[in-house]
């Protein structure tokens, strides 16, 4: 399930904070494109929440590739928090999207 | 003649009496014989009748003798009448619901009270009429005003006035209240004097009652009938003004309403009723086969079904289709009876059409998506290199499902050198295929060149970053190249799941080679890693179909579980083992796969190391 919990202000600049829960896969892929487009729009940074999300496909990955290289050509940022071991963290390092993106673990630290 | 003022005399006419009542005031007349005198008393004008013995004769004496008994006689009956009469109108009053009062004109006291009376009062009247004893009753107008004495109908009818139907409040002593209606008379005597009154008192509480009672539920029924009316008519503007047909039944099935809307989608009123609409039209499932009555939403909803949505071809009778959508309700009274149906119809033709075209696209796609990847895909392949066998699986996560994103490829690169591709494109169908076609050849194309996997993947990437339409053509793929000449596989990865090792001895290793994704940026180097062979290595690889397998409760089978089924057949032929892996990856699931899975295994035979 993808839900765009709320967009607050950090150090001045807005951040759209996106958190997902449960198995992500090409029939979430749409719902995530669209709520990142939209924080896009907005001109916000974009803050994904993975750490309830057990599993994530090819397609997801594509979604967050996608608005992570359009963050980066428009001088935004995307920040992706995963769980330390889960399966979400082992699938961006496999396809190193550090390039991209921000990924993070929720005790603080950048992978 | 004042009968009570004269008097007859038979006889001398100077007797003495005779003089005595004249100089009294009498007026006196004389009649000659006794018979004369019963013919005057008959005629009702005399009461007084003076004899003079001595005028009387023998046939007198008899004549009055038989008037005396016939007298008498009558005086009997007469009293005996009356005594009959007084006693049955006793009865009347005592019986009738109704209350009499009597009053005296000369003192205004209250002379008789009936049985009904006290009953209404709840007690007995007593003194002045129109002036009720403190603590007894109060007498008051409907508003609750107190009757003024002179406007008491007892008192008003003292004086000469006969009042009809006035209404009173009886407030009594217990504190109830009950509503009478009250008529009254004068009582004249015979000379015309006014010697009392009397007064009739009927209750009419329950009457008020009811009447008030049905005022009110008349006043209620107008109103409902009033808004009803508002919200029916408010309920035909909104059914008139939307754009769906609405059509509503009553019980029997007649139409009763169909806005403009609807008469515009069929193009005319289909009937009168339902009967008449599915005599004149024919109704089709969207299969084509024909909706018997019964069938049809609206009667369903006059059988007190919900009907939501049911999409049916109608063919009217010039033979025009159209396809549409109803969705139909009950009619349901406050006792939740089927009084009605109402149903709504949109045209769903332009939609239909839509879709159809839509579905034949997609059937089209998918027919163009798996021509590609069989084309993409092979089956078998073929490995020229002596003392190495390649075996390869590819399995859709279901038969129907559209074409995914897993593909793997082996091609000769000259005498002794294959290259081996596996990967995984995000997305399915026509879309995923194309991007399939693209990565292939791309890579296989810069093999050609003759450059190492890593140079391979790197100068693939920079063609397959290159933006096209709105998502990334992101993909992953380990690429390897098996030098026979110099028993290496020189291997690398653009972020895939790591290729497996497997020694003969059963010992397993993860070939980990960092690396990027393709499609999503350029400039990347690819790193590479190589493995110098020995004769019964198995190489596996795989797409995440495989390691991603999962059970119900989310258990992958994983890299883990891909390198303990290696553990236990390392031995096993490249074909073996593509089909056991494949096997164990679906019994993980207890079934089917949740996505694509596809597999390639490199065996090299004993021989090999000869190589």
């Amino acid at each position: 399930m993808i839900e765009e919990v709320n967009l607050r202000s950090m150090g001045g600049f807005g951040v759209a904070t996106i958190v997902g829960s449960g198995e992500l896969d090409l029939t979430k892929a749409d719902d995530l494109s669209w709520a990142l487009n939209r924080a896009i729009s907005a001109g916000h940074d974009i803050e994904v929440d993975l750490r309830n999300v057990t599993f994530i496909d090819s397609a997801i990955l594509s979604s967050l590739a996608t608005a992570g290289k359009t963050l980066a050509d428009s001088g935004k940022r995307m920040t992706v928090i995963v769980s330390p071991d889960s399966y979400p963290l082992y699938v961006l390092n496999l396809v190193g999207f550090h390039c991209l993106m921000l990924i993070k673990t929720d005790d603080g630290h950048s992978i | 003649m004042d009968s009570e003022q004269c008097i007859l005399i038979v006889g001398e006419a100077d007797s003495e009496a005779a003089q005595e009542l004249s100089e009294a005031g009498y007026c006196i007349k004389t009649l000659s014989t006794v018979t004369e005198a019963a013919d005057a008393v008959a005629s009702g004008d005399y009461h007084l009748v003076i004899l003079d013995p001595k005028a009387l004769t023998s046939a007198d004496k008899k004549a009055l003798t038989d008037l005396d008994q016939a007298y008498t006689t009558a005086h009997r009956e007469s009293v005996r009448h009356e005594a009959e009469a007084q006693s049955t109108l006793q009865t009347v009053v005592n019986t009738v619901p109704i209350g009499l009062m009597v009053a005296d004109a000369e003192t205004e006291e209250i002379t008789y009270f009936s049985p009904g009376a006290e009953a209404i009062l709840l007690g007995k009247a007593t003194g002045k009429a129109g002036a009720p004893e403190p603590g007894s009753y109060q007498v008051l107008h409907a508003d609750g005003r107190p009757f003024a004495p002179q406007e008491m109908p007892l008192i008003r009818s003292i004086h000469g006035e006969a009042t009809s139907d006035v209404e009173m409040l009886i407030r009594r002593k217990d504190g109830s209240e009950v509503t009478v209606l009250v008529n009254s008379a004068p009582v004249i005597d015979p000379y015309g004097h006014i010697t009392g009154a009397v007064s009739s008192m009927t209750d009419i509480t329950n009457r008020k009652l009811i009447e008030t009672e049905l005022r009110k539920s008349q006043q209620q029924l107008s109103e409902t009938r009033a808004e009803a009316e508002r919200k029916a008519a408010e309920l035909e503007s909104v059914l008139s003004s939307i754009a769906d047909g609405v059509t509503v039944f009553d019980r029997e099935g007649h139409i009763t309403f169909m806005n403009d809307a609807g008469r515009i989608i069929i193009g005319e009123i289909p009937g009168r009723s339902l009967t008449e609409w599915v005599a004149r039209y024919q109704f089709e499932e969207m299969d084509g086969s024909p909706i018997p009555i019964e069938k049809t939403a609206s009667y369903r909803a006059l059988n007190g079904e919900i009907v939501r949505d049911k999409r049916f071809t109608m063919i009217g009778p010039t033979g025009k289709r159209i396809a549409l959508s109803v969705s139909s309700a009950p009619v349901l009274d406050s006792q939740n009876n089927v009084i009605g149906a109402i149903n709504v119809l949109r045209d769903i033709s332009e939609q239909v059409d839509q879709e159809r075209v839509k579905d034949e696209k997609m059937v089209r796609d998918s027919n163009i998506a798996q021509m590609l990847q069989q084309a993409l895909i092979p089956k078998d392949v073929k490995c020229n290199v002596p003392g190495c066998s390649i075996a390869v699986r590819y399995e859709s996560a279901l038969k129907e499902a559209e074409v995914g994103g897993d593909f793997y490829d082996v091609f000769q690169l000259g005498k002794n050198r294959v290259g081996i591709l596996i990967g995984d494109v995000a997305g399915k169908g026509l879309l995923a295929a194309m991007r399939i076609a693209a990565a292939r050849y791309a890579i296989r194309s810069y093999a050609y060149l003759d450059v190492t996997p890593g140079k391979v993947l790197s100068l693939a990437n920079e063609v397959l970053s290159v933006e096209n339409g709105e998502n990334l053509g992101m993909l992953t793929a380990f690429f390897a190249i098996l030098d026979a000449d110099s028993g290496t596989l020189i291997c690398t990865n653009g972020g895939h799941e790591p290729a497996i090792r497997i020694s003969a001895s059963g010992k397993t290793d993860t070939l980990v080679i960092p690396g990027r994704a393709l499609g999503i940026m350029g400039g990347y180097e690819y790193k590479e890693a190589v493995l110098e062979l020995d004769p019964g290595d198995r190489i596996v690889m795989t797409t995440d179909g495989i390691s991603e397998a999962r059970t119900t409760s989310g258990e992958f089978f994983g890299q883990s579980g891909i390198a303990a089924y290696l553990a236990e057949h390392a031995t096993d032929s490249a074909d073996e083992i593509a089909s056991g892996l494949l096997e164990a990856a679906k019994a993980h699931t207890g079934g089917n796969l949740q996505d694509d899975a596809a597999i390639i295994v490199l065996a090299l035979e004993d021989k090999c190391r000869e190589l």
